[in-house]
């Protein structure tokens, strides 16, 4: 089901906010992600509730969050929500993807896979890692964190100008001959 | 169809053949237009280093059908004034002497119809007018060296460690040859080494024509229409070409009549835009009696090899190639067991979204590490000498046409036995040069076709084995010119750009000193 943005965002705080209770009770486990508010964009989102955390539980997985930022900390749900809205395929190839994963959760663990322990959406993932939608999602995933400022940071050590990638703009590296410094 | 006042060139295309062809016409006093199919960038407003946007702006969207070792769409070179040399790295290199007479000496693809030292005056022109910066000595004993105007630029930290590995190899490197400014030159900038070049020099220190050719060129009369899509060269009853159809940038149809009309877009747009003028008189399409227009299509032969570093090396800052370079394996040596060889330079490690891919798809845990490894790492570019097959070609695919009807290009390509013995010893070497440099992790792919296409409209002294002689006019309709990479008849392991500005400077003072005789 479609809603607006300002709708989902706020039915997505709401209902992120019970089920971030529910997860942090039982592991701790946060989906930050999924708040992010979108930058720049006012597409409506495509997604459901339940597949907006589904997503943002494997963005999660494909770069966890260790002692540097990881992909729930940059809006990777808004922008696979932009790659769907431009590329009409993608939807049902996102929609079915995830459907199968729940389903997965649901026969092996008795719940939905956004609710379950890092380890255990870990192995699920694995059963499908060589599939066609987890090489989407994957892919997404990436661009999302790698080109986010918070990506080329951990990444390089370097901020991000509005213009260039590694660096503010027309600064450069002037000391490209010498052993880094930072 | 709208008609446009006579003039006496009309070239399409505006990169690297273009924007030198029409200065050189300039200068000489000829009134020119030049049709680029995509628009003019504003490189302080439309370059944006960013990886999901700038290579889709870059991008042509026009169809090419791939067949092959490679099937699909290819990635179009990219379009707007200046062409490829928006988003080249601008490394650079003179072509050695026994490219020019390959057949003769190695039995491979076809000798050039004039030789190394008709191009010197030319290459010496194409290196002030880039801004060229690298060594006039220390190249590898025996290999030709350029005459740059500017100083080569320091080697960048990563490259300092990758050179101490060859030197202990005892294979010769050195600072190689860019069209990046080492210093303020011509009212261009130093190079900030941001490491963008590839998604556009926002403050124009790497050479593209757009601003080292087409400013002065305008002031001599030039008039360059972005957005004018060129599908047809018209002929007139003598069969003489009479003028280029176009779209402009509103979609409307145009006719460019010219005394004289030069084919000088992409190597794969070109042999296109003659197959797809085809007439009656010219039934297989113009300047075709040899058949060969398309065929003898060449890559560069591409590789990459990466090593991690103990410590940090930043290997992202600074331009993306030829900082350090080393032809020491370019010629042929039977005691290698095959054809061809190589040039090393040493390449950027790219952008982090790129890096994450490299070990495949990898996720999880598993990425966090490799990724923790971005800053340690190096990388080195293998450029291979391709056979040359004229079962290698550009074709026609008239089963996907673009919005107006007009048949796309078709590549058909494959890589010989040759090229994967080539490719494989290459990225050993370089594997071998990690190791010795003290490099724990090392690892590459290929052969990969780069980014260069070679041939698909030869010259030649023969109308039989050639589509165009040496000043790139078509055998067959004496006003109809060719200048770009497709002109090269062989193989070659060096970019070709700066050889496209030196044909585009001969040839343009050829068609200025008998200009009577169009």
């Amino acid at each position: 089901m479609s809603v607006k943005r300002r709708e989902f965002l706020k039915g997505t705080v709401l209902v992120a906010g019970a089920t971030y209770a529910f997860i942090r009770e039982v592991k701790g486990h946060t989906f930050g992600s999924v708040l992010i508010e979108p930058q720049g964009s006012a597409d409506p989102i495509l997604f459901d509730t339940g597949e907006v955390l589904s997503i943002a539980a494997v963005a999660a997985q494909i770069i966890p969050t260790t002692a540097h930022p990881g992909a729930a900390e940059v809006g990777v749900v808004v922008h696979i929500n932009s790659r769907a809205t431009e590329d009409a395929a993608l939807l049902p190839q996102y929609q079915e993807g995830l459907a199968s994963l729940d389903k997965n959760a649901k026969e092996q663990f008795g719940i939905a896979f956004y609710g379950l322990d890092f380890n255990k959406q870990q192995s699920l993932l694995k059963e499908i890692e060589d599939s066609t939608f987890f090489a989407v999602i994957r892919r997404h995933t990436l661009e999302a964190f790698y080109v986010s400022p918070v990506g080329i940071f951990v990444a390089s050590g370097h901020r991000a100008g509005t213009t260039h990638a590694f660096c503010s703009a027309n600064e450069g590296f002037p000391d490209v001959d010498k052993k880094p410094t930072i | 169809m709208a008609q446009n006042e006579k003039v006496d060139v009309c070239i399409v295309g505006s990169g690297a053949a273009g924007g030198s062809l029409s200065l050189a016409l300039a200068e000489a006093g000829l009134k020119v237009v030049v049709l680029e199919v995509g628009p003019w960038w504003n490189p302080l407003t439309d370059y944006i280093h960013n990886p999901l946007e700038m290579p889709g702006r870059f991008r042509w969207n026009m169809p090419v059908t791939q067949v092959g070792d490679r099937v699909g769409r290819a990635p179009h070179s990219s379009w707007g004034v200046g062409g490829g040399m928006n988003h080249w790295t601008a490394a650079v290199g003179r072509f050695e002497e026994e490219d020019f007479k390959q057949e003769t000496l190695e039995g491979m693809g076809a000798d050039w119809p004039f030789a190394y030292a008709d191009l010197v005056p030319y290459y010496e022109k194409a290196e002030a007018q880039l801004g060229v910066s690298g060594s006039t000595s220390g190249a590898t004993p025996g290999y030709v060296q350029g005459n740059p105007p500017n100083p080569p630029h320091e080697l960048f930290y990563a490259n300092q460690l990758l050179k101490r590995g060859f030197d202990k190899l005892g294979i010769p490197s050195y600072s190689g040859s860019v069209a990046i400014n080492s210093r303020i030159y011509k009212g261009r900038p130093a190079c900030n080494y941001c490491g963008g070049c590839m998604m556009g020099c926002p403050i124009g220190a790497k050479a593209n024509t757009a601003i080292t050719h087409f400013p002065q060129a305008i002031k001599l009369g030039v008039e360059v229409r972005p957005r004018s899509y060129a599908t047809q060269i018209r002929m007139d009853s003598r069969g003489r070409a009479r003028s280029v159809v176009y779209f402009d940038a509103q979609g409307v149809e145009q006719e460019q009549e010219a005394t004289l009309v030069v084919a000088a877009g992409w190597t794969i747009e070109s042999p296109r835009l003659l197959l797809n003028s085809a007439t009656s008189q010219f039934p297989d399409g113009l300047a075709n009696s040899s058949g060969l227009v398309g065929r003898g299509l060449t890559c560069i032969l591409g590789g990459r090899i990466r090593g991690t570093y103990d410590e940090k090396v930043d290997g992202f800052r600074g331009f993306n190639l030829n900082n350090l370079e080393s032809r020491h394996f370019y010629k042929t040596d039977s005691k290698r067991g095959y054809w061809g060889g190589w040039t090393f330079e040493a390449s950027s490690t790219g952008h982090p979204l790129s890096y994450a891919n490299q070990k495949g798809p990898l996720w999880g845990h598993d990425l966090v590490r490799h990724m923790a490894t971005f800053r340690n790492n190096g990388a080195l570019s293998v450029w291979g000498r391709a056979t040359v097959s004229l079962d290698n070609r550009v074709t026609i695919d008239d089963s996907v046409k673009d919005e107006y009807g007009i048949p796309a290009a078709k590549i058909t390509y494959r890589f010989s036995d040759n090229d994967h013995k080539l490719s494989q010893e290459a990225r050993k070497r370089g594997e071998e040069a990690f190791e010795a440099a003290g490099a724990k992790d090392v690892w590459s792919d290929g052969p990969t076709r780069g980014s260069y296409w070679l041939g698909g409209l030869r010259m030649g002294s023969d109308p039989t084995e050639s589509v165009t002689n040496g000043h790139g006019q078509t055998h067959d309709i004496p006003n109809l010119f060719v200048v770009g990479p497709m002109l090269i008849p062989g193989a070659v392991a060096i970019q070709p750009t700066l050889t496209i500005v030196a044909l585009g400077n001969r040839i343009g003072e050829y068609i200025a000193n008998n200009r009577q005789e169009f």
